[in-house]
């Protein structure tokens, strides 16, 4: 006080002394002195002009870059659909639903054992727009048996969830917000806001010269500032137009753009800009901007969902969101909050029984969101490198676009967690250095190539190298059914039947001799072509490779999908070509589907930021190879799975699932692959170190393992070939391939292009080949 | 009670669907000039009752029917996205792709169109009515597409099938 009281003598005396010196003042002097003030003066305006025009062109223009934001699929619910309780619970917390018992709210829902009510989120879909429905599931057997409306009490044929966001594509600064409408915006929370921040807002002209005083005797009493006396106005600004130092001329700046503001625009367009604008927390890089997003950022749920007290919480945080961070200062947070309830109560806003039921309430503040950094890593690098082709970088961070993809979050969680359980096992197993084994796998739709799931790392959640678009690994005996496809696309000379020559094989090429040998290090002398390929023979594939010639071998590998250039060295047959995981599945893919091909897709449709569609990404198919040849080879790859190298899976999946799939070993077992698929489901998985070095596990004891437990887990339709009209079918004699009868021992029966059958007959038990060797013997 | 309306409405299918095809006008035609693409009717084509039980699914039934609406009012990238969706529930529904090949037409994709009607016909067993209906879409498509000779091709294969229903 005394201070204060000598400070105020002090300036009286200049001002005196300056009255005094004014009276001295020459005529002259006084004339410049008002030219210099009509020059300041005519300065200031013109100031104020640019100002006038700064304010208007950013709050008109395109005022906040959007960071673009990444969807899953949505869920499909409808009867008959696979899928289990639990897996349909986890969709729900994913969504970020609350699990309560009496579901109302958007976004709410409540299980009992089997029956799940649930209040759905609406949300604008490329097809329209679908409003909220409260609705009945019930599961029976791990399936979707009714949905119902229960409003209307109408049965639904078909009903979607809205899907999860997994990312967001932040711009360098790494501002992020979720743009909100002010007709979205709980009353609470905008009433709530201007009593707390700015009490007279609808009356003020942008400075609030009460408050100013208001706050200037707060603070004096308090000795240091407490209380600020800038508008919402004023702070919108100061968010908006200017940095954060603390001098006179930003103060002056402040006041003139805020009655600019307020000259242009009327109070809902500020308030609404406020509060996307409001600066309200920090997740890592990325600054989180407006109530729209922090809602999410520290509730995950939308801002229209918010109770009482998580509104008040928010409106507190705005006085300083580091120094009331819920998440590192509970307490005083708390304290803050509960303050804010009582201006709510004091202003009418809210009764007393509201207020106590609030103040009592914890934070309920949800642990951190992994919405900055994403989850799925490997996923998002591919969506990336796709969207790239077609968008800007700046559109992609700026525009607010919203990007839907083809995740599927149910099977990226059980293909992560197969990688996560089967990995460190194979790793004791195979004597493996812990973290050493490294994996890629890949999850797709067999008929549309969707990517439903992707792990680029051991641990999935890993960004960095993303092996299963990166790493290129020779992809040994993955390459056969190319080999065999050459060779039965020539119907007449080939069958599933034909015998095949898998003795010693030496043969000379540019000077050099080739002998492959068998994995199992034996000659197996004459072998029907489809068992050749289920054991994965290496002889008697490289001998009928080199008599298709590797040029139509190439020829096929490009017709499945595979984009580099092949060079023809005869040990491409057994799969020296080197691939990434992602290309093998392309390839893969379209043995699938029948011979069609169909490129790969993360991306389904682009929108802008109000919903309305950009691009979409539609089904393409190319038929590549005829139907009734690749449906040999569907049959030859169920065999290799039944009797082949890949029988192992017998005793990984139930018996109904059907499957069909091809090992892959490398030289000195570096990599170990395993490439199959069900009648909805294609899977690749790879597994191999990143040094090359040996993994002594081949395709059946390493890939596979952690493929059956993937297709365990997300219960696929079993593989239903279909013939097409020109394949017949006949039993043969297993060993000799030629036609023989049902009721014999090791008689099996193949389908053949019609006209192609056998015309050799043997008769049961009497294989021909082991009569002429004993002959001989 | 869908299926029976839907059924009742299959058995006008195969009349009007062969008005669509271009190349049979040409019998009546005098030989001096075959005739251009005509422009595409209005899509008009009622749901062929799937004969695979699994496709009766009736969320596959009302995604098929809201597509042939959105087809009707010349919406063909709607249809294209629920038939998609059908096609996520059924993949190998033969029927289902049939359909996307007649949008993927309208949308004048003709590429395209006759890759899906190849895939339908890959899947449809011994549907000579649904291969029959797929040829005719690829001849439509090739013809479109300025390949004469093989909408020709087409049509004969067709008909051959035709002639065996």
């Amino acid at each position: 006080m005394v201070s204060a009281g000598r400070r105020k003598r002090r300036k009286k005396k200049l001002r005196f002394k300056r009255r005094k010196n004014n009276k001295k003042l020459a005529s002259p002097k006084l004339r410049y002195f008002l030219y210099a003030s009509l020059a300041l003066f005519g300065l200031m305006l013109l100031y104020t002009v640019y100002l006038d025009f700064d304010v208007r062109s950013q709050f008109e223009g395109k005022r906040w870059e959007l960071p673009a934001r990444v969807y899953a699929r949505s869920l499909e619910l409808f009867p008959g659909k696979a899928l289990t309780p639990s897996a349909f619970a986890t969709e729900l917390a994913m969504l970020n639903y609350r699990a309560i018992n009496h579901p109302s709210t958007p976004g709410s829902y409540s299980r009992r054992g089997q029956e799940f009510t649930l209040v759905t989120r609406p949300f604008s879909f490329w097809d329209g727009k679908q409003n909220s429905q409260k609705i009945r599931v019930f599961f029976v057997d791990n399936t979707i048996v009714s949905i119902d409306n229960i409003r209307t009490a109408e049965s639904l044929a078909l009903l979607r969830l809205e899907p999860a966001v997994i990312a967001g594509i932040y711009p360098a600064h790494n501002e992020d917000r979720i743009l909100i409408r002010l007709d979205d915006v709980p009353k609470t929370l905008t009433e709530g806001l201007i009593a707390v921040e700015d009490r007279d807002f609808y009356h003020h002209h942008g400075i609030d010269a009460s408050a100013v005083l208001r706050a200037m005797l707060a603070n004096l009493r308090a000795g240091r500032t407490v209380q600020g006396g800038s508008t919402l106005t004023q702070q919108l600004v100061k968010n908006f137009f200017l940095t954060n130092e603390r001098t006179l001329w930003r103060k002056l700046n402040e006041a003139i753009m805020s009655q600019l503001l307020e000259w242009h625009y009327d109070k809902g367009e500020i308030l609404e800009a406020y509060l996307n604008e409001v600066y309200l927390g920090q997740d890592g890089k990325r600054s989180v901007h407006g109530f729209g997003l922090a809602s999410h950022f520290y509730f995950q749920r939308p801002l229209r969902e918010l109770e009482l007290h998580q509104i008040a919480l928010l409106i507190g945080i705005v006085k300083g969101p580091s120094y009331y961070d819920p998440r590192r200062h509970p307490e005083r947070t708390k304290q803050r909050r509960d303050l804010v309830l009582d201006l709510f109560l004091k202003n009418g806003l809210i009764n007393q029984r509201e207020n106590i039921r609030a103040k009592n309430e914890p934070l309920g503040v949800a642990a951190k969101s992994a919405s900055a950094v994403t989850a799925y890593p490997a996923f998002i690098d591919l969506v990336r490198r796709q969207l790239r082709r077609d968008y800007r970088d700046e559109d992609l961070t700026s525009e607010g676009l919203q990007i839907f993809t083809t995740l599927d979050p149910i099977v990226q969680a059980k293909l992560e967690n197969s990688v996560e359980e089967q990995v460190p096992l194979l790793e004791k197993q195979a004597e493996i250095e812990p973290g050493k084994l490294q994996t890629a796998a890949i999850v797709t739709s067999v008929e549309q190539g969707e990517v439903m799931a992707i792990v680029g790392d051991s641990d999935p959640r890993l960004a960095g190298f993303n092996r299963s678009l990166d790493a290129v690994r020779q992809i040994g005996s993955l390459v056969k059914p190319a080999v065999y496809l050459a060779a039965l696309a020539k119907s007449d000379r080939y069958t599933l039947a034909t015998l095949l020559d898998d003795g010693p094989l030496n043969v000379e090429i540019n000077g050099k001799f080739w002998s492959p040998r068998n994995y199992d290090r034996e000659y197996h002398d004459q072998v029907p072509l489809y068992l050749a390929l289920a054991h994965s023979y290496n002889v008697s594939t490289a001998r009928l490779g080199l008599e298709v010639g590797l040029e139509s071998v190439i020829d096929l590998l490009h017709r499945l999908g595979v984009n580099r250039d092949i060079k023809p060295y005869p040990s491409l047959l057994l799969g020296t070509i080197a691939m990434s995981p992602l290309e093998v599945t392309q390839m893969y893919q379209t043995l699938a589907a029948n011979g069609f091909r169909t490129p790969l897709r993360s991306i389904l449709a682009v929108q802008n930021v109000d919903g309305e569609p950009l691009q979409r990404y539609p089904l393409t198919v190319a038929q590549e190879i005829e139907p009734d040849i690749s449906y040999l080879m569907n049959v030859a790859l169920r065999y290799a799975v039944e009797v082949g190298t890949g029988k192992a899976l017998n005793w990984i999946l139930p018996k109904e699932i059907t499957v069909a799939g091809k090992t892959g070993t490398t030289d000195e077992t570096r990599d170990s692959w395993f490439a199959g698929y069900t009648g909805d489901y294609l899977g690749v998985v790879w597994l191999g170190r990143d040094d090359n070095r040996s993994i002594g596990l081949t395709g059946s004891a390493g890939a596979l393992r952690v493929w059956g437990r993937v297709m365990r887990q997300i219960l696929p339709r079993p593989l239903d070939l279909v013939a097409p009209e020109n394949i017949e079918t006949a039993w043969v004699d297993s060993e000799s391939g030629w036609k023989s009868a049902k009721n014999c021992d090791g008689s099996v029966e193949l389908p053949f292009v019609k006209g192609t059958v056998p015309e050799q007959t043997t008769a049961c038990g009497s294989n021909p080949f082991n009569w002429i060797r004993g002959i001989f013997n | 009670m869908l299926l029976l309306v839907l059924a009742s409405a299959c058995t006008s299918t195969i009349q009007r669907s062969t008005d669509e095809v271009i190349i049979e006008d040409r019998s009546s035609d005098d030989k001096i000039e075959l005739p251009g693409p005509r422009p595409l009717e209005p899509y008009s084509e009622p749901l062929l009752v799937p004969k695979d039980k699994r496709a009766s699914n009736p969320a596959v039934v009302a995604l098929v029917n809201d597509a042939q609406a959105k087809s009707r009012l010349g919406k063909y990238d709607t249809a294209a996205v629920q038939l998609e969706r059908a096609l996520r529930i059924d993949p190998r529904n033969a029927q289902i792709w049939s359909q996307l090949a007649s949008v993927r037409l309208h949308q004048e994709r003709y590429q395209s169109a006759e890759s899906m009607a190849r895939k339908s016909n890959a899947l449809a067993g011994s549907n000579h009515q649904l291969k029959a209906r797929n040829w005719r879409l690829i001849a439509n498509a090739r013809q479109r597409n300025g390949d004469r000779a093989g909408a020709q091709e087409a049509t004969e294969r067709a008909l051959e099938l035709e002639t065996d229903l």
